[in-house]
C-alpha cells in the first residue's frame, strides 16, 4: 500500500500539467452537472413559489373529518400523506387550534421563529398581533382564553406578493365550512389540547401524478376509488367531501409547461458542456494511460501483482473522484450563484434560487449534489476502467514487402491523435452547434439580441406617446392627465357618455406655459368635451347616442337633482351630442401650426378669449369651415356616484382656423396638436378652453428639445421628468439583460472549449514530446515541425466547423420546411407537430437566422487559438535536443 | 575536420551544477577513426551531443570545417545534422510508431534524398528480413542496428556513434565495429565512437580519453 502511494505520487509530481488536465476536466464534470440541477431545483422552486404555494398542494380534502375516514383514505392509496387540522375554540374574531402536518402540506410559512411544539406554545398569525395591538417579538408571552403562552413563531400572511388571497389552506380552513363565525386559523397550538376539538379538517396530497391535469386527476382511478370507499362507509354523496384539486390541475398541468420555458438555457448548456465534459475526463484519462505504459511494464517487470497494480490505479480512482467532485462542488456552486445574480440583477428574475429545503421540493426532484457528484464519479471510474482495458496500443505488423510510407504518412504516424483527435472534433463540433444555435435562437436574425428568458423585444426610446430619440425631444415632463369617468351605459359605447372627473389636481396654465423657454412646449388634452347642436350635423361624427333605456334610465339615476331633467324637452339630453375631443397647446406651438392652415386664420388672441377654436386633422381636410359657429359643453361627473354633476355650456365658438397636418409634418408638432385616434379634433389654448368652460383645461404635458430648468413646475403641477438619457441607459440596461444570456452562453462555451480542446492541444503535444526530440535529432527544424503540427491541428476546426455547418443546415432546412407545413399539421391535430411546438426547436424562428458569418466567427477563432497553443505549447522546444530526449526516453 | 576550443558544459546553476565538460580541446582530422572512452558519467555523450549539436555549449566553440557549429540556430543546426552528421544514440532513440524501414529512411526524406544505397545498408546490417517490424518488436541489438543504419542513410562525413555495441552481444558488435572500420577505410569517414570496450578502442587510429568531463 505504502509502496503503491509513492509510486503514484512520484509519478503525478512528474506529471503535474496531466494531473490538472484530469482535475480540471473531473471538476468540470460535477460543476456542469451540479449547475445544471441546481438550476432545475430552481425552476422547481420558482415554480412552486408562484404557482403551487399560494394554492396549497393538497389534492382531498375532508371536512369535518375523524380517525375513521382518514384511515380510509389512508388505506386506498397507500402513497398519499395527510395532515390534519383541529378547532379547538375561538378567540375574538379568531379561531385557534392544532396542526398536525409533518409533511408540511398547509405550507405553514413563519415569518419568524418556529411552530410551537409544547402545550404553552403558540405559533399566531401578524394580522393577529396587529389586531391585539401586540408588539412583542418570538419567545414574548401572551394571553388569550385567560390562558399565557409563550409566541415561538410568527406566521406570515402577507408573504407572496402581500395578497391574502389562499395564502394557504389553513388561513381558509374554517372559514364558511361549518364554522362561519372564524375569520381564520391564526392560532395554532401544537401540542393536544384537552377536550375533544370542535372541528376537524384532514388533508391529503400525493394521491395522484403531478403529472396529471386537474380533469385527468380527478377522474383517475386512484381518486375515485377513494371517493367510492368514503361514500360507501358513511353513505355520502361524493359531493358532499370537499375534494380540492387546484393542487393537482396547477401542479399537473403546468408543472411541465413551466419547466420546458426556463430550463431552455440549462439545458443548453447541460447537453453541451456535460457532452464536452465526459468527453474530455475520457481523453485526459486515456492519455495518462498511454503515457503510463512504460510506467507499467516497469512495475509488472519489478514484480508488482496485476492485483496490487489495480488496486493501485483504484486507490488513485477513488481518490482523484472525491477530489474532483468537492473540487467540483464548489466550482458548481460558485457558478450557479454567478448565474443566479446575473439572473436576479441584469434580467430581473426574481430572487429564488434552487437552494431549499421545502419537502414538496426535494421529494419530487433530484438533489443536485448527490446526482452530479453519482454521475462525475461513475463517468471517472468508468473512464479509468474502459482505458485500464483498452489501453494497449496494438501494432499490425506491415506485410513482409510492403514499401515503407513516406514523410508526410510517417509524420502523421508519428502524431496522430488517434482517440483524442476525434474527441477534440466532436467536442468542437457540439460546442460550435450550440454556439451557433444560441445565437440563432438568441437573436433577431442576428441583429438584436433576444432575452434569454423568451420575448421581450428590444425597448424604445418611447415616452409621451412619441419617439423621443425620432422626434428630437431631451426631456418629457408630465404629470397625471385628467380622467373621465363614462356615464350612461358601458355596452353601448356610442352611448358612453364621458364626463370630467373632479379629482383632476396637477398641470398648469398659459402663464407658466408662455414662461418656458422657447425649445419647451406644452400639450394637453381633453376628451370629454362636446358638441351641442340643434339639428343633426351629418359633418359630424361620433354622435352620443341616448336611445338607449338603460343609459337615459342610469344617468337620470345617478345624476344631481339639477340634471334629472337632462332629456326633458329643451334641455340638453334631447338635443344632438357630439364628441368633441379637445387638445391643448401653448401659443407658440399654435403659432407653428400656421403653414398648414387649410382656411381662415390663426387669431392668438380670440382663441385665448375663448371666442375661436380651431380645427386639426393628420388624416385629412376637417369637415368644417372657418367661420361656423359651435356651442361646446362639458360635464363634470358627480364625486361619488356615475351620473352628472355639473355641465358647462360655452356661449358660440367660432372655428378661427381649419388645418391640415400633412404626414410630412414634424412628429412632435403632430403629438402636440392632434388626436390619433379620431378623423380631427378641436385645438385651444388651455386659457382659451377655461374661458369656453371645458373643466381640467391644464398644460399637462411638456416636450423639451434640450435639457431644461424642471424647478420652473411648482410642486402644485406634480410634474414629473423622463429625459432621453434616462431612457437610453434604461434601453441600454434592458439590451444588456437580453445579452446576458448570450454573453454567458459565450463564457461558459469559452470555457468548456478551453478544457476539452485547448487542454488537447496542449496534452497531445506533451504527450508527443519525446518524438519531436527525435525527429529534431534526425535533422528536422522546429519550425519544421511546428508547420506538420499546425496542419494537423487545424485539420480538427475545420472538420468541426464543416461538419457543424452542415448539421446546422439541414436542422435549419427542415425545421424551415416544418415551419411551412406548420399550419397544416397542427389544424389536423397532429401529435407530433403539437409536441414539438412545445420545444425550443420551433421557436424564436432559429432557422430563419443566417448562419454562415458565425460559423465562419467561430472558425476563425478556433483557428486562431489553435494556431496560438500549437505555438506556445512547441516554445519549449527551443534549446537542447539532448536534454529533452533525455527526458523523453525515461518517459518511454 | 573538427575542431573545439575550450569546450565547457555545465549542468544547472550554482550549488548542484555539474560540469560535465570542463575546457575540451580537440582536432579530428578527416577520415580519422577516433574512440573516445572513460568512466561512466565521465562526459562522454556530453561531448558526443555538443559536437551534434544535439546540446548547447556553455562556453567555448566548435568548429565543422569553417563553420562554428556552437552558434548556429535551430534550423541551421537542424541542417548542418542532416547533411554532416550521422548520429547513433547510445538509446537507439527510434520513433516507436514507424516501422524499421521507415525509421532508417526518415533522415533520407527529411533530406529530400533519394537513399539508393538504403538497401546495401540494410543487408549490409543483417536488417533486410526485419525492416517491417516495429521497434518494439525488435531485439536491443535489432534495434541498434536500425539506429546505425538510420545514421548512415544519408552518407554523412561524419558518424557520432555513443556506445554503438554497447547493447550488443559479442558477434553482432564485432559485425557493427567491422561496418565502421569498413566506412572509415573505404569511404574515408570521420568517425568518432564513445566505448567502453578496450578492444575496440585498440582498433581506432586514435584514443581519446576522459575523465571528469576533462580530455586527459
Ligand atoms: N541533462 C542533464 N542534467 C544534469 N546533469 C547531466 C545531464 N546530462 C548529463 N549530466 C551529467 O553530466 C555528466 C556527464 O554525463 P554524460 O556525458 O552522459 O556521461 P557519459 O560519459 O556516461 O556519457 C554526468 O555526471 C551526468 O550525471
Ligand atoms: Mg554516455
Amino acid at each position: 500500500m505504502k509502496t503503491s502511494v509513492y509510486i503514484l505520487l512520484k509519478y503525478w509530481k512528474k506529471h503535474k500539467k496531466n494531473l490538472m488536465s484530469l482535475i480540471f476536466s473531473a471538476v468540470l464534470l460535477t460543476a456542469i452537472t451540479l449547475v445544471y440541477w441546481l438550476g432545475q431545483r430552481e425552476s422547481q422552486n420558482r415554480y412552486f413559489e408562484e404557482n403551487i404555494y399560494s394554492d396549497g398542494v393538497e389534492e382531498l380534502i375532508i371536512f369535518n373529518s375523524n380517525d375513521e375516514l382518514r384511515s380510509i383514505v389512508l388505506k386506498e392509496n397507500k402513497r398519499t400523506k395527510s395532515a390534519s387540522a383541529y378547532k379547538f375554540g375561538n378567540f375574538g374574531d379568531f379561531a385557534f387550534g392544532t396542526v398536525d402536518d409533518p409533511h408540511n402540506i398547509m405550507r405553514i410559512k413563519l415569518e419568524s421563529g418556529r411552530l410551537p411544539t409544547d402545550e404553552s406554545e403558540v405559533a399566531v398569525d401578524r394580522a393577529v398581533l396587529n389586531a391585539l395591538y401586540w408588539t412583542g417579538k418570538t419567545g414574548d408571552k401572551i394571553s388569550f382564553d385567560n390562558k399565557e403562552y409563550t409566541v415561538t413563531g410568527i406566521m406570515d400572511i402577507s408573504r407572496r406578493n402581500g395578497s391574502t388571497l389562499g395564502v394557504n389552506s389553513v388561513y381558509n380552513l374554517l372559514d364558511g365550512h361549518d364554522m362561519p363565525e372564524c375569520r381564520t386559523l391564526p392560532l395554532i397550538l401544537f401540542s393536544e389540547l384537552e377536550g375533544s376539538p370542535q372541528a376537524r379538517i384532514d388533508y391529503f396530497s400525493g394521491i395522484v401524478s403531478k403529472k396529471l391535469t386537474a380533469e385527468q386527476a380527478e377522474s383517475s382511478p386512484e381518486y375515485t376509488r377513494i371517493l367510492d370507499a368514503l361514500s360507501e362507509k358513511l353513505n355520502y354523496e361524493k359531493s358532499s367531501f370537499m375534494a380540492n384539486f387546484v393542487g393537482a390541475g396547477t401542479i399537473g398541468g403546468n408543472h411541465s409547461t413551466f419547466r420546458k420555458n426556463t430550463a431552455d438555457f440549462y439545458t443548453l448548456l447541460f447537453l453541451t458542456g456535460g457532452a464536452v465534459a465526459v468527453l474530455s475526463v475520457f481523453t485526459v484519462i486515456r492519455t495518462i494511460f498511454h503515457e503510463r505504459q512504460g510506467n507499467i511494464a516497469i512495475l509488472k517487470k519489478i514484480g508488482m501483482s496485476r492485483k496490487k497494480r489495480l488496486g493501485m490505479y483504484a486507490a488513485e480512482c477513488a481518490a482523484l473522484s472525491a477530489a474532483a467532485t468537492l473540487a467540483g462542488f464548489l466550482a458548481g456552486t460558485i457558478v450557479y450563484f454567478i448565474i443566479l445574480i446575473v439572473k436576479v440583477l441584469f434580467m430581473g428574475e426574481m430572487n429564488i434560487s434552487g437552494f431549499t429545503n421545502d419537502y414538496y421540493i426535494t421529494s419530487r426532484s433530484v438533489d443536485p449534489f448527490i446526482f452530479s457528484g453519482v454521475f462525475s464519479v461513475s463517468i471517472i471510474i468508468l473512464a479509468y476502467f474502459l482505458n485500464l482495458v483498452t489501453v494497449k496500443i496494438k501494432l499490425k505488423t506491415p506485410g513482409k514487402n510492403a514499401r515503407p510510407r513516406g514523410l508526410a504518412r510517417c509524420l502523421n504516424r508519428v502524431f496522430r491523435g488517434g482517440v483524442t483527435s476525434f474527441v477534440q472534433c466532436a467536442c468542437l463540433v457540439i460546442i460550435c452547434v450550440s454556439t451557433v444555435f444560441s445565437y440563432m435562437y438568441y437573436t433577431i436574425n442576428g441583429k438584436h439580441v433576444q432575452s434569454i428568458m423568451l420575448g421581450a423585444p428590444v425597448s424604445q426610446l418611447y415616452a409621451g406617446g412619441i419617439d423621443m430619440q425620432q422626434s428630437n425631444v431631451a426631456e418629457y415632463y408630465f404629470c397625471t392627465p385628467p380622467q373621465i369617468t363614462g356615464v350612461g351605459n358601458a355596452d353601448n359605447p356610442s352611448g358612453y357618455f364621458s364626463a370630467a372627473q373632479t379629482d383632476f389636481d396637477g398641470g398648469f396654465d398659459d402663464g407658466l406655459a408662455n414662461a418656458l423657454p422657447e425649445y419647451a412646449f406644452a400639450a394637453g388634452f381633453l376628451e370629454q368635451p362636446f358638441i351641442i347642436s340643434e339639428e343633426i350635423d351629418n359633418d359630424l361624427e361620433n354622435q352620443i347616442d341616448f336611445s338607449i333605456p338603460q343609459t337615459r334610465e342610469l344617468l337620470l339615476t345617478y345624476s344631481n337633482e339639477e340634471y334629472q331633467n337632462f332629456f326633458d324637452e329643451g334641455q340638453i339630453g334631447s338635443k344632438n351630442l357630439y364628441r368633441a375631443p379637445t387638445c391643448l397647446s401653448d401659443e407658440k406651438t399654435i403659432n407653428m401650426l400656421m403653414e398648414y392652415v387649410r382656411e381662415g386664420e390663426i387669431n392668438i388672441e380670440k382663441i385665448n378669449a375663448g371666442e375661436e377654436i380651431l380645427v386639426v386633422s393628420t388624416k385629412n381636410i376637417p369637415p368644417f369651415t372657418a367661420e361656423e359657429t359651435y356651442v361646446f359643453a362639458s360635464a363634470l361627473c358627480g364625486e361619488e356616484t356615475y351620473g352628472i354633476s355639473g355641465i358647462n355650456v360655452s356661449a358660440p365658438v367660432k372655428i378661427g382656423a381649419v388645418i391640415r397636418i400633412p404626414d410630412s409634418a414634424d412628429p412632435l408638432l403632430k403629438r402636440l396638436t392632434a388626436n390619433d385616434e379620431t378623423q380631427y379634433n378641436f385645438l385651444t389654448t388651455a386659457a382659451g378652453a377655461e374661458k369656453m368652460g371645458l373643466h381640467n383645461a391644464r398644460y399637462t404635458d411638456v416636450f423639451a428639445a434640450e435639457e431644461m430648468d424642471g424647478s420652473i413646475f411648482p410642486s402644485e403641477a406634480k410634474m414629473t421628468m423622463i429625459s432621453i438619457k434616462q431612457l437610453k441607459t434604461l434601453d441600454f440596461l434592458k439590451r444588456l439583460k437580453n445579452a446576458a444570456g448570450i454573453i454567458m452562453t459565450l463564457i461558459v462555451m469559452s470555457l468548456l472549449g478551453f478544457s476539452a480542446y485547448f487542454n488537447g492541444i496542449a496534452m497531445k503535444i506533451r504527450k508527443s514530446s519525446y518524438q519531436i526530440s527525435v525527429l529534431r535529432a534526425q535533422g528536422a527544424s522546429v519550425s519544421k515541425i511546428k508547420k506538420v503540427l499546425l496542419y494537423k491541428n487545424l485539420k480538427i476546426p475545420f472538420l468541426a466547423v464543416i461538419f457543424s455547418y452542415i448539421a446546422l443546415k439541414a436542422a435549419q432546412m427542415s425545421a424551415n420546411s416544418l415551419c411551412d407545413k406548420w399550419d397544416e399539421l397542427w389544424m389536423s391535430g397532429d401529435e407530433f407537430a403539437e409536441k414539438l411546438s412545445e420545444t425550443i426547436f420551433m421557436r424564436n424562428n432559429w432557422w430563419q437566422t443566417n448562419l454562415e458569418i458565425p460559423t465562419l466567427i467561430f472558425l476563425a477563432v478556433f483557428s486562431a487559438i489553435t494556431l496560438i497553443l500549437t505555438v506556445t505549447s512547441l516554445r519549449k522546444f527551443k534549446g537542447d535536443i539532448a536534454g529533452s530526449l533525455n527526458s523523453g526516453r525515461t518517459r518511454q | 575536420m573538427i575542431k573545439t576550443e575550450n569546450l565547457c558544459k555545465t549542468y544547472g546553476k550554482g550549488e548542484g551544477s555539474v560540469a560535465a565538460l570542463n575546457n575540451a580541446s580537440l582536432t579530428i582530422e578527416d577520415g580519422e577513426l577516433v574512440a573516445i572512452i572513460g568512466k561512466s558519467g565521465s562526459g562522454k555523450t556530453t561531448l558526443l551531443n555538443l559536437l551534434g549539436c544535439l546540446d548547447t555549449a556553455t562556453e567555448g566553440k566548435a568548429f565543422y570545417n569553417d563553420t562554428e557549429i556552437t552558434s548556429l540556430d535551430d534550423s541551421k543546426a537542424a541542417d548542418f545534422r542532416l547533411r554532416h552528421i550521422g548520429f547513433v544514440f547510445q538509446f537507439f532513440d527510434l520513433l516507436p510508431e514507424l516501422t524499421a524501414a521507415e525509421n532508417i529512411l526518415l533522415p533520407a526524406r527529411l533530406a529530400k534524398k533519394s537513399a539508393d544505397n538504403y538497401q546495401e545498408i540494410v543487408n549490409s546490417l543483417g536488417l533486410s528480413e526485419r525492416v517491417n517490424h516495429y521497434p518494439s518488436q525488435l531485439s536491443g541489438g535489432q534495434q541498434q542496428r536500425v539506429a546505425i543504419a538510420r545514421a548512415m542513410i544519408n552518407d554523412p562525413e561524419v558518424l557520432l556513434c555513443d556506445e554503438p555495441t554497447g547493447n550488443l552481444d559479442e558477434r553482432s558488435g564485432k559485425e557493427v565495429m567491422d561496418l565502421l572500420l569498413k566506412m572509415n577505410r573505404e569511404q574515408n569517414k570521420t568517425i568518432l565512437i564513445v566505448t567502453h570496450n578496450s578492444e575496440i578502442a585498440a582498433q581506432c587510429g586514435r584514443t581519446i580519453e576522459i575523465a571528469d568531463g576533462v580530455i586527459v
